[in-house]
């Protein structure tokens, strides 16, 4: 029933990794109000050593978004509609 | 011809004796002089310190007054979440909270901290100004639209791109004022900095940008300064579309290939800029991955149309002796360095024989000590772990600045710095080791010769 979604991000951004990160925190604090099925944890890099201790990271580029173990952006702003199909689809999957 | 000068004319396009250096110290310069970031963007006396004090550390060729891409949507409504190791963050939009575009005015001198910001830039150049180039960063149009709008602009740029332009057109208003009180101010440079154009498709680049920027880059051309047009992430796709803005200069990071951005840059007569690697390299690397990143960038960039620089705002926390190792290489103090075979082929450096030497021998390759902190603790280190062993243990060490240093550290096959080896085998890479730790490994090497 639960999606876990997990944000990774660099603790020292650069400019467009740090707005484009700003827009993730504030989309997922809107939909976190409207799902309360959904589990958001954010994750700052401090190292880049430690990318291998995050599970379903594959693309190394920031800020990332791991919805149920699988990426799904890579250092872009995310298309809200999409996000949301994907958490709905997570969602009905996990009942099932 | 002077730092300043080099700049101007790399700028223009024209050749010169080496490409200018300019390390882009925002929030770094807080670090540097020990204060946090809120307490740095809010302060004329922190702003110039931190700046100065880049000036003294890296031997820069040109600074930004500032790098803070927030200030034009705070002094335009946008709240600002501050923090202690980025700059302030926009955590509200006031084009979806409610206002309408016709209730947001173009903000000007007296507006959010452009007071202080506009103070902190005249002061830097009148001290810094007749030595190295000046820039003043203003947030591009793109970026300026998406804080003041939120990533609505993404679904409206589809569903009502007149909505867009007429947005577009107003933050273009804000940019050419924002740009004109930099220059009264004294800047040389005007940077439009627009990283998030980096997540748009060329074809909404060429409809929403460049109609707005390109007049931007000739208003600045006609109060007599150069412009550059900054961008951060992969902004690959749209590097075409920005040189045909005709900005003067473009700068890049790490997410666009150097060689790729200098080809088209070249055939649109536009100047370059950017691409060491901002996280691998300035933040996490050491000194050498640094030396040899900024050696592959001046091999690639040349002497015609490049600027050496960070692909965007260096972190906070990036090490200091990391940005003097670019400096070093930018002043040739690393003699032509490691991998040039060609100028060291005439060097001949014979290692001892360790095994069969009657003390035990430290080699420590460092950049420098009296330059480089971690090389600094990484020598007072071995002098106090070898204290009372003299005459068993002796040491030396060798700086890469020296060609004979780079050839003992090939056939030592050190490949960072600073390394400490004891007879002749690699021991401790980057890491300073404790005195105690030290010693004990001496001492182990000490019993196994049986000194």
């Amino acid at each position: 029933m639960r999606v876990k979604i997990d944000v990774v991000e660099l603790q020292y951004p650069c400019s467009a990794c740090f707005i484009i990160g700003g827009l993730v925190r504030e989309m997922f604090d809107k939909l976190e109000r409207k799902m309360d099925y959904i589990e958001i944890e954010y994750k700052q890099l401090e190292n880049l050593k430690n990318l291998h201790s995050i599970e379903g990271l594959e693309v190394e580029r920031f800020p990332a978004i791991i919805i149920n173990g699988e990426q799904i952006t890579a250092g872009t702003i995310p298309n809200k509609r999409e996000i949301i199909k994907r958490i709905q689809l997570e969602c009905e999957a996990s009942d099932h | 011809m002077n730092s300043k000068e080099l700049v101007l004319r790399a700028f223009r396009n024209e050749e010169v004796t080496r490409a200018p250096w300019v390390p882009f110290v925002g929030c770094h310069g807080a670090s540097l002089i020990g204060v946090n970031c809120e307490e740095y963007f809010k302060s004329v006396d922190n702003m110039v310190k931190g700046v100065t004090k880049a000036y003294e550390l890296y031997r820069p060729d040109g600074l930004p007054a500032l790098f803070d891409l927030q200030i034009e949507a705070e002094a335009m409504g946008c709240m600002l979440q501050y923090s202690q190791f980025n700059p302030p963050a926009v955590i509200s939009h006031p084009l979806e909270d409610g206002k309408e575009l016709k209730d947001l005015k173009v903000p000007t001198e007296n507006d959010g901290r452009f007071p202080i910001v506009l103070e902190a830039t005249r002061k830097i150049c009148s001290t810094l100004g007749d030595k190295i180039a000046i820039y003043g960063l203003i947030t591009g149009p793109f970026t300026l639209a998406l804080h003041l709008k939120g990533t609505d602009i993404f679904y409206e740029m589809m569903d009502n791109p007149e909505k867009i332009e007429e947005l577009m057109s107003f933050c273009i208003e804000v940019c050419k004022n924002t740009a004109r009180m930099y220059m009264e101010s004294g800047v040389d440079i005007i940077a439009v900095v627009d990283p998030m154009v980096s997540q748009i498709s060329p074809e909404n680049f060429e409809r929403f940008v460049s109609p707005f920027i390109t007049p931007l880059f000739q208003y600045i051309k006609d109060n007599g300064k150069l412009s550059s047009y900054f961008v951060c992430g992969n902004a690959t796709r749209n590097i075409e579309s920005m040189c045909k803005c005709k900005p003067d200069n473009i700068s890049i990071d790490e997410n666009v290939a150097l060689d790729f951005a200098k080809g088209i840059s070249e055939r649109y007569g536009v100047s370059l800029g950017g691409n060491i690697k901002l996280t691998v390299t300035m933040l996490f690397g050491t000194p050498t991955d640094n030396i040899k990143d900024a050696k592959n960038c001046l091999q690639i960039g040349g002497t015609k149309g490049y600027i050496l620089s960070p692909g965007c705002d260096m972190p906070f926390n990036t090490p200091v002796e990391n940005v003097k190792a670019v400096a070093s290489v930018v002043y040739g103090e690393v003699s032509e360095f490691l991998g040039a075979e060609g100028s060291l082929s005439d060097i001949t450096i014979h290692l001892p024989d360790y095994k069969n030497e009657t003390k035990v021998i430290l080699d420590v390759i460092t950049l420098d000590s009296a330059s480089c902190a971690p090389c600094q603790y990484m020598v007072e280190a071995v002098k106090a772990a070898v204290k009372g062993l003299e005459d068993k243990v002796e040491w030396t060490e060798y700086k890469v600045k020296e060609k004979e240093s780079v050839v003992r550290m090939i056939k030592l096959g050190v490949k960072n710095i600073p390394t400490i080896c004891i007879d002749g085998e690699i021991k401790y890479i980057s890491i300073i080791p404790t005195i105690e730790e030290l010693r004990k490994s001496i001492i182990e090497q000490v019993n196994k010769k049986g000194l």
